[in-house]
């Protein structure tokens, strides 16, 4: 019998089925993406595994004694799945946290091999519906194509492969702080934990993606900020934290039976920044904060011609303080709202903003497949 | 990366504070603190959009009312001390001697803390939680919450004038020496306290606290903070248990007085006198040589000069006698 160790876990990671999809795929269905060569995906953690619950029965039957509780639901969350960040190969993870790829526009061809792509969060649903009808921009586009948020995640646990299919995103985080490496951190909802053969000796990596050439640092990171129209400012940032919550309803019901129903965004997004100015020199932010000057934000890591930034067109200082340490800091929590305008249009030539969110990002590398139609 | 700009360092950093004769008017405060830790901060309340309107996109909070509040400490000195006692008393002190007004505190305060970046400037700040504590081998030190729901002002301003600069320094040791002119004296209400009511205590906390609270209103800014049930507080750690008086006293809900006299000098002391309390709790602790945890509740001392306790003749829960010069 083998041994789960912890330095052999491999997980693999794909995009459910969204092209011609319409009766092909079913949430909850038989119809599961296989795992296989370029699938797997680097990590520092994870917290998943299938959950039951159970249900007494309270019956008065003359026995001090109950019998045991009957199965009365079934489903596998994810508290927390955590990794650092490359500028190559984690375009699948970063649209299913996000949940939109433009068709036809993106990637953005960039020459010499490269291509950009922007990633937005859907401005009305995450499940598993028809494209809106200013959405339908693929060259290809069919009316059975679906938009589809759910993977499949798979993990090689010692004898067995577990899998977790039907996978929604309900969170995402992105921290760095100096001297360390950037963070991704994500928590979802899948259908529930197989376990088995889903052939986990075939999980590799797709080129560059494994080891630490591609991995993202914070100190590669300029962190621009300023008002709406004005020139923006560059900040040293000690640490920076992005998190994006994705309200996620899910519950029982007759039709689904032990199992939950289909994932449905129950909520507005919240998206909130926490920045930490290495040293307070000027009183910018207070007074920026004090008079609730609407602001814009960009993150940008680069590492030559490989891009990770994250665009935050209108956003608030709702707290803003000069902290007692020898040298001052100056921390500042900022509320992301929804923009009327892009003042970041001159950094996304090419593309086209179609969910004017509260943050949308973009990726410069070598993939030059859209993900959200890629299966 | 040199930016040519300075930057806020701890150790440069200096406070002022100052009544104010009018509230929230700032008035150049003249006090140099010795703050130890804590610094006021702005924050403002955040009101939601909840609105729905099709999209899952929220829009931006919009700003509520604003507030300053922080805890900071201070070591507690001969010269400066006054400026708190007056605002913890809500009264300027007579011949020296500081007794909580009765019914209400309407003090407020200045402050001013330059940094590298700017002047700091906060006014219309009360006061709430004083607490005065010491322990062995320490200072006497003095904490509180400031509160303010008067915008911080952040400008060029030069440091302003001083005129009272930080004297000696309170140490618990001063709690007692060779010629009995320190001491924390302990007894029933029956007498006088006297030398042979002295005890020997590791640490001891006191306190008031006013219980300000802000109140907003159809204004960004909230209204003046008024003072609520003022709550004295005593509490202390007498260093070995060698008999069982306190013990008894706690069983028989017995009326104590106490008094304490930081003597540093003879022109440094700090007399603090409870005419009136009882214990709540005793514990005997679990030290290889036992002490005793005391929590007491702290009243009034009687009416008018209807006194609980006549070996005290004031009415306020506590009085502070200052010597300086």
């Amino acid at each position: 019998m083998g041994l789960t160790l912890k330095h052999e876990k491999i997980a693999a990671f794909r995009q459910e089925k969204g092209k011609l999809a319409s009766s092909a795929f079913q949430y909850g269905g038989s119809t599961i993406m296989s795992l296989g060569s370029g699938h797997a995906i680097p990590y520092t953690s994870i917290s998943i595994g299938g959950s039951i619950t159970t249900t007494t029965d309270d019956s008065i039957e003359g026995q001090a004694h109950k019998d045991i509780p009957i199965l009365s639901g079934i489903t596998a969350p994810m508290d927390s799945w955590e990794g650092n960040l490359r500028y190559q190969g984690m375009d699948r993870l970063l649209y299913w946290m996000f949940g939109w790829e433009r068709p036809g526009t993106s990637p953005v061809s960039l020459g010499g091999g490269y291509y950009s792509h922007l990633y937005e969060l859907d401005r009305y649903e995450t499940e598993f519906l028809p494209y809106r009808s200013d959405e339908q921009t693929a060259i290809d586009y069919h009316a059975t194509d679906r938009k589809n948020r759910y993977s499949v995640l798979g993990l090689k646990l010692g004898s067995n492969d577990y899998r977790y299919p039907f996978l929604i995103c309900s969170g995402f985080s992105f921290s760095s702080e100096a001297s360390g490496l950037l963070k991704w951190n994500a928590k979802g909802l899948a259908y529930r934990e197989d376990r088995g053969n889903y052939n986990s000796a075939t999980w590799t990596f797709e080129n560059d993606v494994a080891g630490s050439s591609l991995i993202i640092p914070h100190h590669n990171l300029v962190a621009s900020i300023g008002l709406i129209g004005g020139s923006l400012s560059t900040i040293g940032l000690k640490s920076v934290s992005v998190n994006v919550d994705k309200p996620q309803y899910s519950e029982q019901d007759s039709v689904s039976g032990l199992y939950n129903g289909e994932p449905v965004l129950s909520g507005q997004y919240e998206t909130t920044i926490s920045l930490l100015i290495a040293r307070h020199s000027v009183d910018t932010y207070l007074s920026y904060r004090d008079s609730g000057s609407e602001l814009c934000l960009k993150l940008v890591w680069t590492s030559g011609s490989y891009v990770f930034a994250l665009y935050f067109p209108s956003v608030k200082i709702g707290e803003s303080s000069i902290s007692e340490d020898d040298v001052a800091r100056n921390s500042i929590n900022l509320i992301a709202g929804k923009p009327s305008s892009n003042p970041f249009s001159s950094d996304i030539t090419g593309h086209t903003l179609i969910q004017n969110g509260s943050i949308y990002c973009v990726t410069k590398n070598k993939n030059n497949v859209n993900e959200m139609r890629r299966e | 990366m040199s930016t040519g700009t300075e930057v806020s360092k701890k150790i440069l950093r200096k406070f002022a504070f100052g009544p104010e004769s009018s509230y929230g008017v700032y008035a150049a405060p003249s006090y140099l603190v010795p703050v130890v830790s804590g610094l006021p901060s702005q924050s403002f309340a955040s009101i939601e959009d909840n609105s729905i309107v099709g999209v899952a996109h929220k829009s931006l909070p919009l700003q509520g009312v604003g507030s300053v509040s922080g805890s900071m400490s201070i070591n507690a000195d001969a010269n400066t001390i006054v400026f708190f006692l007056e605002q913890l008393c809500g009264a300027a002190g007579v011949a020296n001697v500081y007794t909580p007004e009765l019914t209400h505190n309407s003090k407020s305060a200045s402050i001013c803390i330059p940094d590298a970046v700017n002047t700091n400037k906060y006014a219309g700040v009360v006061f709430n939680g004083f607490k005065f504590a010491s322990q062995s081998d320490g200072k006497l030190v003095l904490s509180f919450d400031a509160l303010s729901p008067i915008r911080e002002v952040r400008d060029g301003s030069s440091f302003p004038s001083i005129s009272v600069y930080p004297g000696v320094e309170f140490l618990h040791q001063h709690l007692g020496d060779d010629n009995d002119y320190g001491y924390v004296r302990l007894g029933d209400q029956s007498d006088e306290l006297i030398d042979s009511d002295q005890i020997i205590i590791k640490s001891i906390e006191f306190g008031l606290n006013w219980n300000f609270a802000l109140d907003s209103v159809n204004n960004q800014v909230q209204l003046q903070p008024q003072s609520g049930q003022a709550e004295t507080t005593l509490s202390l750690q007498i260093a070995e248990h060698s008999n069982d008086t306190i013990k008894t006293w706690l069983d028989n809900r017995t009326k104590l007085q106490m008094s304490l006299n930081y003597y540093a000098s003879s022109t440094a002391q700090l007399l603090v006198e409870i005419p009136n309390f009882i214990i709540s709790e005793a514990k005997i602790s679990e030290d290889d040589k036992a002490k005793i945890d005391i929590t007491c509740i702290v009243g009034r001392n009687g009416i008018d000069t209807n006194y609980d306790n006549d070996n005290m003749e004031f009415n306020a829960p506590i009085r502070f006698t200052v010597t300086n010069s």
